[in-house]
């Protein structure tokens, strides 16, 4: 579709609405990948990229091989603020850098957002039955809270030690004072108002890192590590069939990766 | 992985005895080693036939100088090695160690079992750990005894179905009839007739359905009195991780048990004398032994209390070895298997 400087872009949110695609039933993602990518020709608009734009374009060719679809609807964080929260936090710990994109562009906050949907937010198939104690660091979960609310705790947190700090939201604060808090959580020093049997700051901490780890190498259909991104920092080169042919070389091989849903047998 | 216990492990109380002397095993500080009630040579012929319903791959048996002795050599050759396994490899030689194939139940080629199924070749797709194998090259139940068990008239698998109770025949105390089970999509209850009960799932699964179904004594750790229950434990990891500056590895090519290992620290394989510890932990809770006092099952798997009620798991184990607890699992199943048919010719208490 040729786009003129007065056309009106017909923006991706457009196409969805339209046709109505955008509902959770298609995966393989070939279809919309491809469509979705078409009118996204690189040429600016005034409807200024906004940043999310930004990464689709990028990543548009990406998507017909990534077979995921980067939409960035949300459905836990709904909220702006608790999503750009979370998002700073978790740029603050996985950042862009001369290696590659960092969290937010990687979307580890979608995947946060789609874990805390599902069934590790509301910790279905965990034992969540009292009674409840402070458990030593290797025994794992023992709050009584769900992940779900163990998070808006933790972000409502962020957002309450930014404001008491600096006056401000955490997401808008420096990098250097995000820090400040971020590593105050870390060490446990912020007190959550409850019980260290219900939670701590430390633990959520834990929770948030490897949330944006999980976020930044998982497979795509997770909704994070777009483009494959993570994968490529680390050549690793996601869901390959075979490597029978190679296992025995001496030398490194760089092979382009495959997610699971975007092979084509 | 799949490894053989050394010929010590099922014997450790007493070599260790004969060895370093009653008191290098500590019992006054609440240690409760005893030897399993079976020998290496009595399980080797089933060890034989676990491998090659499974196809295990692995080196030439004098590769190993540790190993017991093997009958056969392994169904099938070794994986193939890396170029981290061949650094591994000459570094522990240059030691004076004995390093090996870790033998694998990923297999390094097709290979048809003696029952007639067929596992397919490994490809090291590295998806291995907690996957189903895409290829059928992991020798799994699902892909050897599953699949031959169906093709008989003789076999029906119930799925969705939750044994929750084992039913004790109320006329005679060394007999249990059946069990209850739940269908957990209707929710309704069943129970099953049976002449004879084997419990085969997970440890704490046999151990729960004997606990609740009150057969047997539950150990009491106080009084020492009972045998279900007694000395769980575990397996634990440690391990070390080596960055190499100037070189890259294919570390994302791989299979599950695609690996070298060394016996030389493993057992009574080096001398204890002047340590204050001996070989590896215990992972009970439904011991195998010698007699009803000490132990569970005898060395049939049948359980003391009930004759037609048997128990396999590495709940069975008296102690925990310093390899995985898979083959032997199988092992055992087979020598229980045998114990069944036994019992199913002539009822009774078997001989052990």
């Amino acid at each position: 579709m040729a786009k003129t400087p007065d056309e009106k872009q017909f923006s991706r949110r457009d196409f969805l609405k339209t046709t109505g695609v955008a509902t959770g039933g298609i995966i393989g993602g070939s279809l919309l990948g491809g469509l979705v990518g078409f009118n996204l020709d690189g040429s600016s608009s005034e409807e200024a990229s906004t940043s999310e734009d930004t990464a689709s374009e990028e990543t548009g060719s990406g998507q017909q091989q990534t077979g995921g679809i980067n939409d960035n609807s949300r459905v836990f964080f709904s909220n702006d603020t608790d999503f750009d929260t979370v998002s700073a936090a978790m740029e603050r710990i996985f950042p862009e850098s001369e290696s590659g994109p960092g969290a937010i562009e990687l979307g580890c906050a979608y995947y946060l957002d789609g874990q805390l949907t599902g069934q590790y937010g509301f910790n279905s198939k965990e034992y969540m039955q009292g009674p409840f104690a402070e458990g030593l660091p290797t025994q794992g979960y023992q709050s009584n809270l769900n992940r779900r609310d163990y998070f808006m705790l933790g972000i409502n947190k962020l957002n309450e030690e930014a404001n008491s700090r600096h006056d401000a939201n955490f997401a808008d604060l420096e990098d250097g004072q995000m820090d400040e808090i971020l590593t105050d959580f870390e060490s446990g020093d912020v007190d959550f108002g409850v019980p260290a049997k219900t939670a701590t700051s430390s633990y959520f901490f834990t929770m948030l890192r490897s949330a944006t780890i999980e976020g930044a190498y998982a497979d795509p259909v997770y909704r994070g590590n777009r483009g494959m991104a993570g994968w490529k920092m680390k050549k690793f080169p996601g869901h390959q069939m075979s490597y029978i042919q190679y296992i025995e070389d001496d030398e490194f091989h760089e092979i382009e990766p495959e997610p699971v849903f975007g092979m084509s047998h | 992985m799949v490894n053989r216990f050394l010929p010590y492990v099922f014997e450790v109380e007493s070599m260790t005895e004969e060895k370093y002397g009653e008191e290098k095993l500590e019992k006054d500080k609440g240690y409760h080693w005893q030897n399993w009630g079976i020998t290496y040579d009595e399980l080797e012929p089933y060890y034989t036939k676990i491998e090659k319903t499974m196809g295990v791959s692995g080196e030439d048996k004098g590769t190993n100088p540790f190993w017991g002795e093997r009958s056969e050599d392994f169904p099938t050759p070794p994986l193939l090695k890396t170029p981290i396994l061949k650094l591994f490899e000459k570094g522990a030689k240059s030691l004076g160690l004995h390093p090996f194939m870790l033998p694998s139940a990923n297999l390094s080629e097709k290979y048809e079992n003696p029952d007639g199924e067929t596992i397919n070749q490994c490809q090291y797709c590295a998806f291995c750990e907690r996957f189903a194998c895409e290829y059928d090259a992991k020798a799994t139940p699902d892909v050897t005894v599953i699949k031959t068990a169906q093709k008989s008239d003789n076999f029906t698998l119930r799925l969705h179905s939750n044994v929750t109770e084992i039913i004790k025949d109320e006329d005679d105390d060394s007999k249990v009839t059946g069990v209850k089970f739940t269908d957990t999509v209707t929710g309704e209850e069943f129970i099953q007739p049976a002449e004879i009960v084997a419990l085969t799932s997970y440890v704490f699964n046999n151990y729960k359905l004997l606990a609740v179904s009150d057969i047997g004594e539950q150990y009491d750790p106080e009084t020492e009195e009972g045998t279900l229950g007694k000395n769980y434990s575990y397996q634990l990891h440690s391990g070390a991780t080596g960055f190499f500056e100037e070189k890259k590895f294919n570390t994302f090519m791989g299979a599950g048990a695609l690996g070298m290992a060394l016996d030389d620290y493993n057992g009574d394989n080096f001398d204890h004398t002047d340590l204050d510890f001996i070989h590896g932990g215990l992972i009970d809770q439904l011991q195998m032994g010698a007699d009803p006092e000490s132990s569970v099952v005898n060395n049939w798997l049948q359980h003391w209390d009930r004759d037609n009620l048997f128990a396999v798991s590495a709940g069975s184990y008296a102690h925990m070895s310093g390899y995985n607890a898979t083959l032997t699992v199988g092992a055992l199943a087979y020598r229980c298997a045998e114990g069944i048919i036994e019992y199913s010719k002539s009822p009774g208490r078997l001989e052990s």
